[in-house]
């Protein structure tokens, strides 16, 4: 009876002792080296059809640039530091969890930021699957995997890094009623809501975020005439539930990364291919161009 | 065997409180640092004005000597020190408020750059190590940098418990456990800033017996001080203790917080993580826009004296291997 109560009382045990240690043993070795994740097992989810929405579709070897200026909250007033050109290269396809992914590298134009990251997004609707993020430090760079699960739906949102990588869950949908005049109407959007799960060191804090896909609103109509796409258009709002913090983003189709997306403290812009240099003049002070400038 | 029965009925009855445990997070703790820490260095007052007046036995100021130095590399005085002077730039002003310095800029070098540690000479100028820390502090005025929270401007409708404790759980956890950088805290809640790079925490937590969805948190947390004489070597530190209450969802997520006890008077107002140096933005004031990485860089970094005469510019390869701590002239 007795060796039965151990039994019992030990099972208890080793119920709860993982609970306790995964805040305390987590967290060491994210930092490093980046290693692919054992493969979790194969989760079917049916393939949108190709008049179910917008997915940007990408080639190996296609580049494009993104300006991003940020706003210093530090500062009183409204101050926006010198922007950051990102280039984003699509460098080669590959296989991550038994899914065709795209592998983009993204990396600041001007060498001087040591900041750069490794996306792994699928082929089929640019759902992260791997993210790798590489950062300074006062005694060199260090690079550190994101945690991401590839099997939870929710938008890929860089809260930790200056990279303008966010990206809304695809595909992108405008819902059209059918009138009874045979027109078709945009229908008011319905907001979808994600759980964002950031797993930090074994704990997981959840946030709430609210997607919104709708027909762009007639102030950002401008936006789009540098491209001369000719596509579809869609506005894309993702919005913080608890802080109210929001970007909006502005998709086309033929795009490859969104026209444009701004927040409280961050606007960023596709470069269009040909399209002049908009920088603000660099200050004079001296021989080098610094950080930022081009 | 009645105590034994008894102790079964124990058994059984405990055994459902180990199993809801949450998932994690429970009774518990955390610690991080990161190594080497921050480095203590002067907050170089405005109303001192140590950067451009100099201080006692320590002559020519450090911008003095900065500009002589670019001279002999340029044939023309950059004009760093007379901008510093200027009144109107706001970064030297015997006016200025007591607590207004470069506590920012300060704080940003500290976690970006390597501690100056020996006297650099260059083309006959020398740079102390207290020079080389007030020309970093100043270059590292305006970074790049990723920022959590809202300013307290102390105008209405700004939130006295912002930063949340949940955010500021996650950021020490994310940074300093994850051993990817300090964060730098504004540590003063009201209009205020004084900025400390944080760089250690210890963290515990416990979830109490009547109310597991709440974790009870007590964190110690040490920065590092600029509480120091301008050439102190090293990282002088204080800690603080901070007090807040985690919410737990029935899935183990946290979703919420609040401060406690006397940190809901004493948090950090925000957080911000410098990522690199940024040139200044148009028509502001906030950097010395006559400092040059370029020259900043020749002077804290390579061997302890080089000479490198006016004109002569520093090729690339040699630049590199100066970074790496070797000097071509020794070398070729």
């Amino acid at each position: 009876m007795i060796r039965f109560f151990g039994k019992v009382l030990a099972a208890g045990l080793l119920v709860t002792i993982p609970a306790v240690c995964t805040a305390q043993s987590a967290g060491s070795g994210q930092v490093g080296q980046a290693a692919i994740p054992p493969e979790p097992p194969v989760i079917e989810t049916p393939a949108p059809r190709a008049e179910e929405g917008f997915v940007p579709k990408w080639k190996v070897g296609e580049q494009w640039t993104l300006e991003a200026s940020y706003r210093d909250l530090r500062a009183p007033g409204d101050v926006w530091m010198t922007p950051i050109k990102w280039n984003f290269h699509v460098k080669a396809t590959k296989s991550i969890h038994r899914t065709d992914c795209y592998v983009v590298h993204v990396y600041p134009k001007k060498s001087g930021l040591k900041m750069q990251a490794i996306l792994y997004l699928s082929v089929r609707e640019l759902r992260p699957m791997r993210v790798i993020e590489i950062f300074p430090t006062a005694y060199g760079v260090k690079s550190r995997e994101k945690p991401v699960d590839p099997f939870h739906s929710e938008p890929l949102i860089g809260d930790d890094t200056l990279i303008p990588y966010d990206l809304p869950v695809f595909p992108l949908t405008r819902t059209i009623l059918q009138r009874a005049d045979g027109f078709g109407a945009y229908a008011a959007p319905e907001p979808k809501v994600y759980d964002k799960i950031r797993k930090v060191a074994g704990f997981s804090f959840k946030r709430q975020v609210r997607q919104t896909d709708k027909k762009p609103d007639r102030q950002h109509a401008d936006a789009f005439t540098s491209y001369r796409l000719g596509g579809d258009t869609f506005q894309v709002e993702l919005t913080d539930s608890r802080t109210g913090a929001m970007q909006t983003q502005l998709w086309q189709e033929g795009s490859p990364w969104a026209i444009s997306t701004e927040s409280r403290d961050r606007r960023v812009r596709l470069v269009p291919p040909a399209a002049p240099e908009m920088l603000p003049a660099p200050p004079v002070t001296g021989d080098d161009p610094k950080e930022g400038e081009e | 065997m009645i105590n034994l029965k008894r102790l079964l009925a124990i058994a059984l009855f405990a055994l459902p409180l180990f199993a809801v445990a949450p998932v994690s997070a429970e009774d518990g703790s955390a610690r991080g640092e990161i190594k080497p820490a921050p480095w203590s260095g002067d907050w170089w007052s405005r109303k001192r004005g140590f950067l451009v007046l100099g201080w006692k036995n320590h002559q020519p100021s450090p911008f003095a000597r900065y500009d002589a130095y670019v001279q002999t590399r340029t044939g023309r005085n950059p004009g760093a020190h007379a901008w510093e002077s200027n009144v109107n730039n706001t970064h030297y002003n015997p006016r200025a408020e007591d607590w207004e310095g470069h506590c920012n800029g300060w704080s940003a070098a500290a976690i970006l750059a390597p501690e100056p540690r020996e006297r650099k000479v260059r083309n006959g100028i020398a740079f102390e190590t207290s020079d080389q820390k007030g020309i970093l502090s100043e270059l590292y005025m305006n970074t790049y940098c990723m920022f959590y929270g809202n300013r307290n401007w102390g105008n209405p409708g700004d939130d006295p418990q912002d930063i949340y404790p949940d955010e500021f759980h996650r950021l020490i956890l994310e940074y300093i456990q994850g051993n990817k950088s300090a964060i730098v805290c504004d540590t003063t809640p009201d209009r205020q800033v004084w900025n400390y790079p944080l760089y250690k925490f210890e963290s515990s937590w416990n979830s109490g017996w009547l109310d597991d969805k709440k974790l009870k948190v007590k964190t110690v947390v040490y920065y590092a001080d600029d509480g120091v004489s301008v050439d102190f070597l090293g990282t002088k530190w204080f800690s603080t203790t901070y007090t807040y209450n985690l919410f737990v969802d029935s899935n183990g997520n946290i979703t919420d917080g609040e401060w406690t006890g006397q940190s809901r008077d004493t948090h950090p107002d925000f957080v911000w993580v410098p990522t690199g140096d940024a040139p200044n933005p148009p028509n502001t004031v906030q950097e010395n826009p006559n400092l040059d990485p370029k020259f900043v860089r020749e002077i804290i970094q390579g061997p302890s004296s080089l000479d490198v005469r006016a004109g002569e510019p520093i090729p690339g390869p040699e630049a590199v291997m100066m970074e790496a701590g070797l000097n071509p002239a020794d070398l070729f």
